[in-house]
């Protein structure tokens, strides 16, 4: 065996030791990243619920499957790269001490230069390669990080028995989750359709006109989100007027209630009607009239005159005339006339408490549709963030001022302050626009200054005479900026420039005060 | 050149630098680096530059290193009124048998294989150039005559870092020409009571002259044979190149502190010291442990600091360390 085949067996027998140790290591590297990508996993998992992913698989043990892939084929390619020979021979100088020999010897038999000394040198590096105790000079090393690989083995482990107890949480998450998630959309739409069907049961054909339109307009397949919005809004208008309408009978009653004034025997009506309990106030009219001695025959003529009158109008003010008819009777037990009132002011309240309960439910699909309103928002949010960054971009044009492209955005602000009367005008500074102003004395926020720096400029107007004749003062970007450098490198800048122009002097500064005293001292001398 | 004869000639200088080691050590008590340092000097056919407080033994290490070469010496006192002719040597009348006048070459002090030069520092900038383009050329013209040296001409000027009033400190153009600036430290208590045993006495050791002309001729020539792998030379660049502030791989504390790096001279100094350096140790080829060896001694005197190292009171050494500690080796 030549020195040269000696030296290569060696180097490669150090680079094998070599390669296992960086094996260990890359090992280590990729168990942690599986481990840590199975607790995600099963994080996920027990979080998530067990959904449908890829190929079958849950979404989180997809992604941990991946992550595996994608580790392995690191590891593998890391592996099987082998390091040049150059270095190891390096690697192996510098751990056994050997000055360079083996690097030296090795390059030198690649350039394969003709000088009697190579040889030397070769047989040299050969005897020491020869002699090399390769367990001692490159040890198998367990990497460090083998520590975090069990950590994270015993996280896991620990995960994966806690993982089944998890599921009510996830319960609680998910529940709270499906009013932000788009299947909530569903149950939304599900619950209005049933309002639509009572709307319809309850004879309001208004509401389940309206109520109908807006779950055409969000079931439409292709439909938009602004078209959704404005079917929304319609509906949500419509049921805010009629919460308004109910809130205003509720009032009515009360002042009904008010003009009956503290008679006995209209007390549980008054009550009732105080309550805005429309129902328990006709119930109560029909207890008292009973009371009263309803008798057969008065039946007949006040059926007939609340017969006269147009079914599930509901009026107030009949209502409110009715009651006053029968509270101002001074009979004991009610005539026909009066009992055709009892009969026709029952008829009007139950008439408003349906209109009412219709309002209720109304303000039950209201709340329904701002449900739905939300989860369409937040799915636009994005859109909406981008608008934002859209209008708040410095726009390069200055409507006051013209082209004036400055960081920190166009002066839109000044612009607004010039168009503002002199008595709104913020305390009338002009430093204002810029920021330059201290503070506002009443808000008392600090003004903050922009990056850009401005000056201010003044262009004369060309017609001096007139109520026009005013100058145009407005900030333009300054050429004054921040300073390209900073105050540590100034003085040494300045020191280097310092040096540079004493330098023909040739004297050294620790010798300029000697050279100095030196002087003096001839002065001195002189002056004697 | 065969390798047996390789093997002889390596093992033929250590033993000579054993020998000069031995006998210099008779009178010099430590600075054996320095020792070393002035020998590797000789044998990469350099100067050296030796700074040291009075009294430490910069002229005796000298004289020493002179008696145990057996070359031919002189020494040069420096000062003010040194003229160049004071040097070099001057032309003089002289008349032959016939009556007739004739101009005569009078070799000056310079003629010689070891020159001292003493305070090299204060003589005038016109003499100092006398000496240093002697020490470059290794000739000397004088008229139309230029009168080649006698070989090894290896030249030692000893600077007093101390006194510097009226002193005339070398340019860096000069001071370039150094191959090596070695440093003369203070003995500790041990070596002090060694020098004054060896001084203080009736008769001081004497030292026999060990190596002649030819020997050292020989050395030098092995010296240059050391082969420098690829790598090594490469550390060696990257080191000169670390000292110079607009570099890329420029050090940290030479962009802050330094105004002009290493010449390419210093790195010739670098490798070629590196390789006597590697001989003294028994290796057969240059290792970067070599190079980081000699690389203070080769560049510390190459480095132009500027005003702020000044005020900071940062020398060269300090960087060079730094420098040397930093940078990642082959």
């Amino acid at each position: 065996m030549s020195d040269r085949e000696i030296l290569l067996t060696a180097l490669d027998g150090v680079e094998r030791r070599l390669r296992v140790n960086r094996n260990l290591d890359v090992l280590t590297r990729a168990a942690t990243a599986i481990l840590a990508a199975a607790i995600a996993a099963v994080l996920l998992q027990a979080l998530a619920g067990p959904r449908p992913g890829v190929f079958g698989l849950t979404l989180p043990v997809a992604l941990f499957v991946l992550a595996c892939l994608v580790v392995a084929g690191i590891a593998l390619s890391r592996s099987r790269a082998r390091r040049p020979l150059e270095d190891v021979a390096a690697e192996a100088d510098r751990r056994g001490g050997l000055h360079d020999t083996l690097g030296s010897a090795l390059w030198f038999t690649q350039q394969g230069t003709a000088s009697p000394w190579i040889p030397l040198l070769l047989g040299r590096a050969s005897r020491l390669a020869a002699g090399l105790d390769l367990v001692r000079l490159v040890p198998i090393v367990v990497p460090r990080g083998v520590r975090v690989v069990l950590l994270l083995a015993v996280a896991l482990a620990g995960l994966s028995w806690l993982a089944p107890k998890l599921p009510p949480l996830r319960d609680a998450l998910a529940n709270d989750a499906t009013a932000i998630k788009p299947e909530g959309e569903a149950e939304q739409i599900a619950t209005l359709r049933e309002l639509a069907e009572d709307a319809v049961r309850r004879g309001d054909t208004t509401a389940k006109t309206k109520l109908q339109r807006v779950l055409a307009a969000l079931e439409r397949p292709g439909a938009s989100p602004e078209d959704k919005r404005k079917a929304l809004d319609e509906a949500r208008e419509y049921v805010a007027q009629r919460s308004f309408e109910a809130a205003t009978d509720r009032e009515r009653l009360r002042q009904i209630a008010d003009q009956l004034g503290g008679r006995s025997e209209f007390g549980e009506v008054t009550q009732a009607l105080r309550d805005g309990d429309a129902k328990g106030a006709a119930d109560a009219l029909k207890r008292l009239a009973t009371a009263r001695g309803e008798s057969a025959a008065g039946r007949e003529p006040a059926a007939a005159e609340a017969a006269q009158s147009p079914p599930g109008e509901g009026d107030l003010a009949t209502l409110q005339e009715s009651l006053q008819a029968v509270a101002q009777n001074p009979d004991r037990n009610l005539t026909g006339e009066t009992q055709g009132k009892v009969a026709k002011a029952v008829q009007n309240l139950e008439e408003i408490a349906k209109r009412l309960d219709g309002a209720a439910a109304l303000n039950q699909a209201r709340r329904k549709l701002d449900a739905v309103s939300m989860s369409m928002s937040r799915e636009s949010r994005l859109r909406a963030a981008r608008f934002g960054q859209q209008q708040g971009a410095p726009n390069g044009q200055s409507p006051e001022t013209g082209a004036a492209n400055i960081q920190g955005g166009t002066m839109f602000r000044q612009a607004a302050v010039a168009k503002e009367g002199e008595g709104q005008r913020d305390g009338g500074r002009t430093g204002d626009a810029s920021g330059n102003a201290q503070g506002d004395p009443v808000l008392g926020d600090e003004v903050k200054r922009p990056q850009a720096k401005y000056q201010l400029e003044t262009v004369r107007s060309e017609a001096r005479e007139g109520p026009d004749a005013a100058d145009a003062v407005f900030y333009s970007a300054s050429r004054q900026g921040d300073a390209k450098t900073g105050y540590e490198a100034a003085p040494q800048q300045y020191r280097h420039a310092a040096e540079e122009a004493m330098s023909p002097e040739r004297i050294a500064l620790r010798h300029r005060p000697i050279v100095k005293r030196y002087f003096t001292q001839l002065r001195e001398q002189d002056g004697k | 050149m065969t390798t047996t004869q390789v093997d002889r000639r390596i093992e033929q200088f250590q033993n000579n630098m054993r020998l000069v080691r031995t006998e210099v050590g008779r009178v010099i008590v430590g600075n054996d680096a320095v020792v070393d340092g002035v020998m590797t000097c000789l044998l990469a056919r350099g100067h050296v530059l030796l700074e040291g407080i009075p009294g430490v033994g910069k002229t005796k290490l000298v004289q020493t290193l002179a008696d145990v070469l057996h070359l031919k010496f002189s020494r040069i006192q420096f000062t003010p009124d040194l003229m160049p002719g004071d040097i070099i040597g001057t032309s003089i009348v002289r008349e032959d048998e016939g009556g007739r006048k004739y101009f005569e070459f009078q070799p000056g002090p310079i003629f010689a294989n070891m020159v001292l030069a003493d305070e090299i520092n204060r003589a005038t900038p016109k003499t100092q150039s006398a000496l240093l383009e002697a020490m470059q050329e290794n000739s000397v013209s004088v008229g139309k005559t230029t009168h080649p040296l006698q070989q090894p001409f290896f030249v030692l000027a000893t600077m007093n870092p101390l006194e510097m009033e009226g002193t005339y400190p070398l340019p860096e153009a000069q001071l370039d020409r150094f191959f090596f600036k070695l440093k003369m430290g203070f003995p500790d208590v041990d070596e002090l009571h060694e020098v004054l045993d060896r001084t203080t006495q009736a008769r001081e050791p004497q030292v026999d002259r060990v190596l002649a002309q030819g020997e050292i001729l020989e050395m030098r020539e092995t010296a240059r044979e050391v082969p420098v792998a690829r790598p090594v030379q490469d550390y060696a660049i990257r080191l000169t190149l670390a000292t110079h502030p607009e570099a890329s791989g420029a050090h940290a504390l030479a962009k802050q502190y330094v105004r002009f790096g290493a010449s390419p001279r210093g790195t010739q100094a670098l490798i070629l010291g590196a390789k006597v350096h590697a001989l003294i140790h028994d290796r057969v080829h240059v290792a970067s442990e070599d190079v980081r060896a000699v690389a203070l001694s080769a560049l510390r005197h190459r480095l132009l600091l500027n005003f702020e190292a000044e005020a900071d009171r940062v020398d060269t050494d300090a960087i060079l360390t730094r420098i040397i500690g930093e940078l990642a080796a082959p």
